[in-house]
């Protein structure tokens, strides 16, 4: 089973977020869980992977080659995959994914993030997607995913898409749950 | 049939087996391990005679996981005579299975 991570390459961060990032990476080692993500060797993405690779876990980075030109990526990883750009990497790490996880980011975070809620929503990703809340770090997301709700942007429906984590033990949780969201996500994919 | 392999019936069945033997590591939690359940349920039927198919929850059989060093699931082990003979990892199609385990009849 495949866990696409996306987090943060900030590593000017409180520890608490890179504590929970290394207790998720133990977690989904001692669980077997392979996980793929964004490859680089910082912040919050090389705080999970140092802990995945040092509790005899499995985990696959995928980078645009210009961020390995500038030197962003982990260098101790099993399996490193190379692509021409950020699209690409994307469409990778997808096509690998069981499930999603994401941990607290910047930009680039919420946008891989808000994709995978996409592609749930148009039926092109099945799998669960868990947003890792670690110090309410995306209260205001959650509020304003309500918010879309509320406005009639989403369906009701849709909230089933992802769910709030307080914890990497909440995480593994629902990696475990592993319930199906609906059968035919577009049936309700037009407001 | 697939047998049930566990910390304690492991020798027995899969390590003394005069057939070659397809284990298939997985987990109740696992969505890619239940998609390829009814692959290793067919395999079973098919190849009764020829083959010993298995199955072993990692969960509830740490020991003989953490001795072929099983990192991800599921993961299917093909043995002969005792040893390791090939690997398949992630959920695949039934041919990929079948070749491997032609590979050792």
């Amino acid at each position: 089973m495949t866990i696409c991570v996306f987090a943060s390459s900030s590593s000017r961060i409180n520890h608490e977020y890179s504590i929970a990032a290394s207790t998720l990476g133990v977690l989904l080692a001692r669980s077997r869980m392979d996980v793929v993500f964004g490859g680089g060797g910082i912040g919050l993405m090389g705080k999970l992977a140092d802990a995945i690779l040092t509790n005899g876990g499995t985990i696959t980075g995928i980078i645009p080659s210009f961020m390995k030109d500038e030197g962003w990526d982990h260098t101790g990883l099993g399996e490193m995959i190379v692509t021409p750009d950020m699209g690409e990497r994307k469409k990778r790490m997808f096509e690998m994914a069981d499930a999603v996880v994401a941990l607290p980011g910047g930009v680039g975070t919420l946008e891989e993030l808000t994709e995978a809620l996409t592609l749930k929503q148009l039926g092109l990703f099945k799998g669960p997607i868990i947003i890792l809340n670690t110090l309410n770090f995306y209260k205001s997301l959650i509020d304003f995913l309500e918010h879309m709700i509320l406005n009639n942007f989403l369906r009701y429906e849709h909230k089933g898409m992802w769910e709030i984590a307080d914890t990497p033990e909440q995480v593994m949780a629902y990696l475990k749950k592993n319930e199906l969201w609906i059968n035919d996500p577009r049936s309700i994919a037009k407001i | 049939m697939v047998l049930e392999v566990n910390d304690s019936n492991f020798d027995e069945v899969v390590i003394k087996s005069e057939k070659p033997v397809m284990v298939d590591f997985w987990a109740e939690w696992c969505g890619p391990c239940r998609m390829i359940t009814p692959i290793v349920e067919e395999i079973s039927k098919e190849y009764s005679d020829k083959a010993v198919i298995a199955k072993c929850d990692v969960d509830s059989s740490p020991g003989v996981a953490a001795k072929f060093g099983i990192r991800n699931i599921p993961t299917i082990l093909f043995f002969k005579d005792g040893n390791i003979a090939d690997k398949q990892v992630g959920a695949v199609p039934k041919s990929n299975f079948v070749t491997k385990l032609n590979a050792l009849i």
